[in-house]
């Protein structure tokens, strides 16, 4: 329900022929991009056509073609419907160029797709985990990945009726069968490994910090948060 | 945040998130598409009705089915509402965390006290309302509900904000510890996808309800609220603007709300959705909160993403602190207004 | 002139102070603790002290509002209870977070299954009380309760709630849903009569 005089008017194969094609799947908008020339395309759709906000970056597993696919939403500042652009990679191993040389909004987003979904982007200034823990083995929303109180693919269970005998949760137990442990590993007497990676990247910044007259040392404080962003509390822990 | 401190002064600040987070996208999957509406309540959970809206909004968009006049004055009373809901409470956060401690919370929750009465006799639940189907809203208003939200949206609200604007604006505490703090420069927003408030306040006048309306906002008649400095202070007072806004629109939709039919269709919990994908958005008072759903015909999506202002909006956070004390940061974080609900789903 | 900003907020805040104790001079003994004075706070004008005192006071929920669901029975002649479930299982399949479990029972003769459950478990800790079941159940057979002070010491014993915990008569329904119940009994006299119309005269 967008305003059409400032829907797309251009038809973006003409100017870039040889990067992208229309999405032709039904029910599905926007153009497909070749993932070698992801970067090129966007910066030029940046500066020449005057696309300067990322709405949305995401990826979407398709388990039966063997493709992970990422998709952009771009937007210009002026207004109008969202550009939708793709690139599809190869399921196993997928590797995609990151876009944070262009918009630096990605950098988040960009994080999420490798913790959630395994693609990994190159080029990215810090591609660690950001809602799964450090040290958490798998990538959660990969479709072949299943949870622990994992029932059926789908809702409703067949187990509710009309045949419907009972159960807690907690008896379908999460330490019994229908979770995978890697090989080798034991719950009791595994440690946690800190997080280095996070602590690491911060002592490598160098900011440009004046010299004042007082002397002071630089030190890493954690600013804690409860469940509710707006009571904070303060918790120094000193590396 | 983990934040390295020279001193006082922040040097280096990483946010470390995913302390909430439930897997929504995968429950998403394993749901159907109906089943999901109570869910996405709990994305947001300061402003259910804008959730439930987007994900109407993206199914709709799917299915080709447009809802009723009456349903779509409905859902911008409700937007509205929940703007207002949200936008009070966040003042009062914002406060809090400056210091002044719970006193302009308690006033500014009278107001959403109020108008959480309201979402209760309509929907049944305060915060979780789970009001909006596809096609239309679940349930009439109740007798004697309008004349309930006339009561507050002609009389009250406009003079409880302008006695919050009294005692807060020209609090000279309040305006030397934001203004200047936390500034972020129009380019810099931009490029950092910031929306909402954070985006209007630093002068760039992006609203999606003006620049890709959705619903029935091009009729109705308001402003967008802009303001040029893009620190604490500019924040703060975009959101008291937005809420006047937010009073101007209620008040022309309480007066042109045709009465008809609430639903496009019977209710059907079984709903038939044709293969594709969609990216169904709103305005929401944190921001562009969208819906990204690939859809490949069978009951539940194939895949179901959320794109959540507040965690979006946390990536400038780093920019805008560096260089300040330690106690701005946490001013700072108070006036982006995140939600974890949304930030880890 | 400085500070004159935290001056006039402070007044502001006096004058709040103030209106408690006004409005508790003119309305004398009837503020607190009557339906009147709970309804005088939550109303538009409201001022000075806002806040229900629970549990000595408790805000009058409004019809819609819905918390953990109950079956409705009818109570027929003799003291015989009747559900009006026939154990179809929509409201299982339509439950978000999938804490209903219904066995339907069947005929001990033939064995083909008869409308009425078995059994009928409700998990109340996993229920999010959205409200589906009753919304999209087709004979008004499950309705949402008014009930919220359902707390209890024992979550194992007290939380899984039976067919029998979870039946209540008509009246209570009607008791607290008046407009639901009447409109959904005038819809029951209008279909029965389009039935009666079009059976063949005798």
């Amino acid at each position: 329900m967008s305003n059409p005089s400032i829907a797309l008017e251009t038809d973006l194969t003409h100017i870039f022929p040889d990067m992208i094609k229309s999405d032709e799947r039904q029910g599905y908008e926007g153009y497909i991009v070749e993932p070698a020339q992801l970067v090129y395309f966007l910066t030029r759709l940046r500066d020449e056509l005057g696309y300067d906000y990322l709405s949305s970056v995401t990826g979407v597993d398709y388990l039966p073609e063997g493709k992970m696919e990422v998709v952009y939403h771009l937007r210009k500042s002026t207004g109008g419907a969202p550009l939708v652009i793709k690139t599809q990679v190869a399921r196993e191993n997928p590797v995609v160029d990151s876009i944070v040389s262009v918009y630096p909004g990605a950098e988040f987003q960009e994080r999420e797709a490798w913790d959630l979904l395994g693609i990994r982007f190159d080029k990215h200034p810090d591609l660690r985990r950001i809602l799964m823990w450090e040290g958490f083995d798998g990538h959660p929303l990969r479709k072949d990945w299943r949870e622990g109180y994992f029932e059926e693919d789908s809702k409703p269970f067949k187990s509710r009726w009309p045949d419907g005998h009972f159960k807690r949760s907690e008896q379908i137990n999460p330490f019994g069968k229908n979770v995978d442990y890697p090989a080798g590993f034991d719950p009791e007497t595994w440690i946690p490994e800190p997080e280095t990676a996070l602590y690491a990247g911060l002592d490598k910044m160098v900011r440009g910090v004046e010299e004042t007259a007082i002397d002071t040392e630089q030190i890493i404080i954690n600013l804690g948060l409860n469940i509710h962003p707006h009571t904070v509390y303060f918790e120094w822990r000193l590396r | 945040m983990a934040a390295k401190v020279d001193g006082e002064t922040i040097v280096g600040l990483k946010p470390v998130m995913g302390y909430l987070h439930r897997n929504h996208e995968k429950i998403g999957e394993r749901n159907t598409y109906l089943l999901n509406m109570p869910f996405t309540d709990r994305l947001d959970y300061f402003c259910s009705m804008s959730n439930n809206f987007g994900y109407a909004l993206a199914v709709e968009k799917l299915m080709g089915i447009k809802p009723p006049e009456r349903a779509e004055y409905i859902r911008v009373i409700m937007a509205e509402l929940t703007r207002i809901v949200n936008h009070v409470s966040t003042i009062g956060f914002l406060l809090n965390d400056l210091g002044a401690y719970f006193t302009p919370i308690l006033y500014a929750f009278e107001e959403r006290e109020l108008i959480l009465d309201i979402f209760e006799a309509v929907s049944g639940s305060r915060m979780m309302c789970n009001y909006f189907r596809f096609g239309g809203v679940a349930r009439d208003l109740p007798a004697g509900t309008l004349d309930k939200i006339r009561d507050l949206v002609f009389e009250r609200l406009s003079r409880k904000i302008d006695e919050l604007e009294l005692y807060l604006t020209n609090n000279e505490i309040l305006r030397h510890r934001s203004e200047g703090v936390g500034v972020l420069t129009p380019e810099q927003a931009l490029a950092y996808s910031t929306t909402g408030p954070v985006l209007r306040a630093s002068g760039v006048p992006y609203d999606l309800r003006r620049a890709d309306p959705y619903g029935i906002y091009d009729r109705f008649d308001f402003d967008v609220a802009v303001r040029y400095h893009g620190d604490v202070y500019d924040r703060y007072l975009v959101r008291i603007d937005e809420i006047r806004q937010s009073i101007r629109i209620l008040q022309q939709a309480v007066k042109d709300i045709p009465e008809g039919p609430i639903q496009e269709g019977k209710p059907q919990y079984q709903v038939r959705v044709p293969a594709g994908e969609s990216y169904g958005r709103v305005e929401g008072p944190k921001g562009e909160l969208g819906f990204y759903i690939v859809s490949t015909g069978k009951p539940n999506p194939w895949r179901y993403h959320v794109r959540a202002p507040s965690f979006i909006n946390l990536t400038p956070l780093e920019l805008m602190c560096i260089g300040q004390k330690v106690a701005d940061v946490v001013v700072i974080l108070g006036s982006i207004d995140i939600v974890l609900g949304e930030t880890d789903r | 002139m400085y500070g004159s900003g935290i001056l006039k907020g402070l007044l502001v805040t006096l004058k709040h102070f103030i209106n408690t104790y006004r409005d508790d001079l003119r309305q004398g003994k009837k503020r607190y603790h009557t339906p009147e004075g709970i309804a005088y706070r939550s109303s538009k004008e409201a001022q000075g002290i806002f806040t229900v005192q629970y549990p000595e006071e408790k805000l009058p929920v409004p019809e819609e509002f819905r918390f953990i669901p109950f079956l409705v029975y009818e109570e027929k002649a003799e003291g015989e209870i009747e559900y009006r479930c026939t154990s179809c299982g929509i409201c299982a399949k339509v439950c978000p977070p999938q804490c209903i479990w219904i066995i339907r029972s069947s005929d001990p003769n033939t064995g083909r299954p008869i409308p009425d459950p078995a059994e009928f478990f409700i998990d109340a800790d996993i229920c999010m009380s959205c409200g589906f079941c009753s919304e999209y159940c087709p004979f008004d057979a499950i309705k949402m309760d008014h009930d919220y002070e359902l707390a209890n010491y024992d979550r194992q014993k007290n939380n899984i709630f039976d067919k029998v915990k979870l039946g209540k008569p008509v009246s209570y329904y009607a008791q607290i849903r008046p407009d639901n119940y009447a409109r959904e009994e005038a819809a029951r006299v209008e279909a029965e009569a389009i039935r009666a119309a079009r059976r063949p005269r005798p």
